[in-house]
């Protein structure tokens, strides 16, 4: 494939991620297209790209999942590639192959490696035939109790008893040891039958204190693979990430390494093409498992190019150009620490209650080491239809205890007023001890939360 | 002819006004005189003032109060005003239409959608060009 960068990109999503990627297109030298929906019309991206198109209402099914309103837009402006951003189109296997009929290169893998991976079952029989490490689990359903109870003996207690139809915590139910399985393998089987018309269950291995630790991953059309490094994103409520780090206080760097090199290697198995995310289980020994594999740009992806310098949506842009990686390895040096904040339109002291509306003051922190994704501003008003994010806080300093401090002082002099949002629950988050300490897991945020801060 | 520029003189400000959001507008050239001012209650006042005697028949409330009967786009496309059959404008400004009459077609996707009228009446002004691309929402017709 012959390298020609292109000439103009259509952006198919909106806020902070809309806008990272049209800086990235000026710095580049693309012209970008925005698509907006009519809620968005006043929004920075809109602003800020060469041109803007009006694809449909404020609904989200209307407007940025319209597959005929984005793929009319391309075609009016003349785009020759569509950035999907993360969220919205970016994991559709059906616009991506439209996107390719129509003679648009979508800006990501392509839709068979994104099938593969993007449906659970199907990405961990692959890893797993691949010979990589999975979540110990039954791979098939079990129909007994004598099954269940010979099951759990050989994987160990604690187990998780899962929906095959499942999904949203209906039909699961963590088991501690013998004695409750019996109660807990018919109740999830009753459960399941009620929610999802299917009573089939299968077991996996739980584990209470976990980390959850993703690699990045760059891999272009002339097979080279290679990876950023690891980020550890175990700061969750409810499995919504809050706070992401690189490196991971918690790994060495036997594992450290060991975690990237089997990512490097998952991403080979399945001819893996653009930048993709590996997401790794590890448990309290650091024996890890592979969970799933996000195939976009994911909204801590800063954190990875403050570490290493690296823009990470150029080289996405890069690679579908069929651009190679001018890099090997070894080239990569993993230099500063880097912490991201989600600043989220959110009430910590009201259960996380989204809230929306005008934002009055608006200050973003600056100075060294600090930066600020975020597409909003003064008067901006804040639309209901979408996401909670309001914008992330990135820093980093030459180690963990400089970052730490950076964003201390960052996280002061951000202002904004109009709206309730997580900054203050960063503060508590980290001044904790466990988290200066680096000790924390999956855990940490409900525990924070039942100390009542 | 010039009833014509004095009504697109004073829809030109009336669009000024909204956008500046201003109250007071004025415009004048060596043929007509426009002062606009929107009064309390958000009605507006115009005073056209002819220095022409010839056009002094001029109805001055013509086009006050009411509602503007607009046709926006639904999609993304590029908008024909011409029939691909006929080789023809499917209507011009001024043209009298029925509810139901293609007014244009806009090709999405090479699919031709039509825009039918949901108006009787007259068409005042269309504000694109033929071929050219439309966005989700873009004022396409004034019907009167």
């Amino acid at each position: 494939m012959k390298e020609k960068l292109f000439e103009k990109i259509l952006i198919a999503n909106r806020g902070e991620i809309a806008l990272r990627i049209i800086r990235t297109c000026k710095d580049l030298g693309i012209k970008s297209i925005i698509v907006h929906s009519t809620a968005d019309t006043e929004s920075f991206p809109v602003k800020f790209a060469d041109s803007a198109i009006c694809i449909g209402p404020e609904k989200s099914m209307q407007s940025y999942l319209n597959i005929p309103a984005i793929i009319s837009a391309a075609e009016v402006s003349n785009a020759e590639a569509v950035h999907p951003g993360y969220g919205f189109l970016a994991e559709n296997s059906e616009f991506v192959e439209i996107c390719k009929q129509c003679n648009l290169v979508f800006i990501g893998p392509d839709s068979t490696v994104m099938n593969l991976m993007g449906n659970k079952s199907n990405a961990r029989d692959t890893v797993k035939k691949a010979g990589f490490p999975v979540i110990p689990g039954s791979d098939k359903v079990i129909e007994t109790i004598e099954e269940a109870k010979s099951f759990a003996k050989k994987i160990g207690y604690p187990i998780i008893i899962k929906a095959s139809a499942g999904g949203g915590g209906r039909g699961m139910r963590v088991v501690n040891n013998e004695t409750e399985l019996e109660v807990a393998f018919n109740s999830a089987k009753k459960e399941a039958m009620e929610a999802f018309k299917n009573d089939s269950i299968y077991i996996e291995k739980y584990f209470k204190y976990a980390h959850h630790i993703e690699v990045q991953i760059l891999a272009d059309k002339y097979k080279n693979v290679i990876h950023l490094g690891e980020r550890d994103c175990s700061i969750q409520r409810r499995h919504q990430k809050l706070l992401e780090e690189t490196p991971s206080p918690f790994l060495n760097d036997k594992v450290r390494n060991e975690i990237c090199e089997v990512a490097v290697g998952i991403a080979r198995a399945v001819n893996y093409e653009n930048a993709g995310t590996i997401e790794f289980l590890v448990d309290e020994k650091k024996n890890f498992y592979f969970m799933e594999m996000n195939t976009r740009i994911q909204v801590e992806h800063p954190i990875t190019e403050e570490r290493t310098g690296i823009d990470i949506v150029k080289w996405q842009i890069l690679i579908s150009a069929g651009y190679k990686l001018p890099f090997k390895q070894q080239d990569i040096k993993f230099i500063k620490h880097s912490i991201e904040c989600r600043i989220n339109a959110e009430d910590p002291d009201n259960n996380f209650m989204p809230n929306t509306g005008k934002i009055i003051n608006c200050h973003f922190p600056n100075g060294i080491g600090v930066r600020m994704d975020s597409h909003i501003y003064e008067h901006y008003d804040v639309p209901p239809y979408y996401d909670s994010l309001l914008g992330k806080l990135i820093v980093s300093g030459y180690n963990r205890r400089e970052a730490i401090s950076r964003l201390n002082r960052a996280l002061d002099e951000i202002i904004i007023t109009g709206l309730k949002t997580t900054i203050p629950f960063h503060k508590k988050i980290i001044n904790n001890i466990d988290f200066i300490d680096g000790n924390y897991t999956t855990n940490f945020i409900t525990k924070l939360l039942s100390k009542g801060v | 002819m010039i009833n014509e520029k004095i009504k697109n003189t004073i829809r030109d400000l009336i669009w000024l006004a909204d956008e500046t959001k201003t109250n007071f507008v004025s415009y004048a050239d060596n043929e007509i005189k426009i002062r606009f001012r929107k009064a309390f209650q958000n009605k507006e006042i115009i005073i056209p003032e002819i220095k022409e005697t010839a056009e002094k028949t001029e109805k001055k409330e013509e086009v006050l109060s009411q509602p503007k009967k607009i046709i926006k786009s639904e999609r993304v496309g590029f908008i024909y005003l011409i029939s691909t059959k006929t080789k023809r404008y499917f209507v011009n400004e001024g043209a009298a239409i029925k509810e139901g009459d293609i007014l244009a077609v806009i090709n999405s996707m090479k699919i031709e959608y039509p825009i039918k009228s949901p108006y009787t009446g007259k068409i005042k002004r269309i504000f694109v060009d033929n071929a050219q691309p439309v966005e989700y929402g873009q004022t396409l017709f004034e019907i009167e």
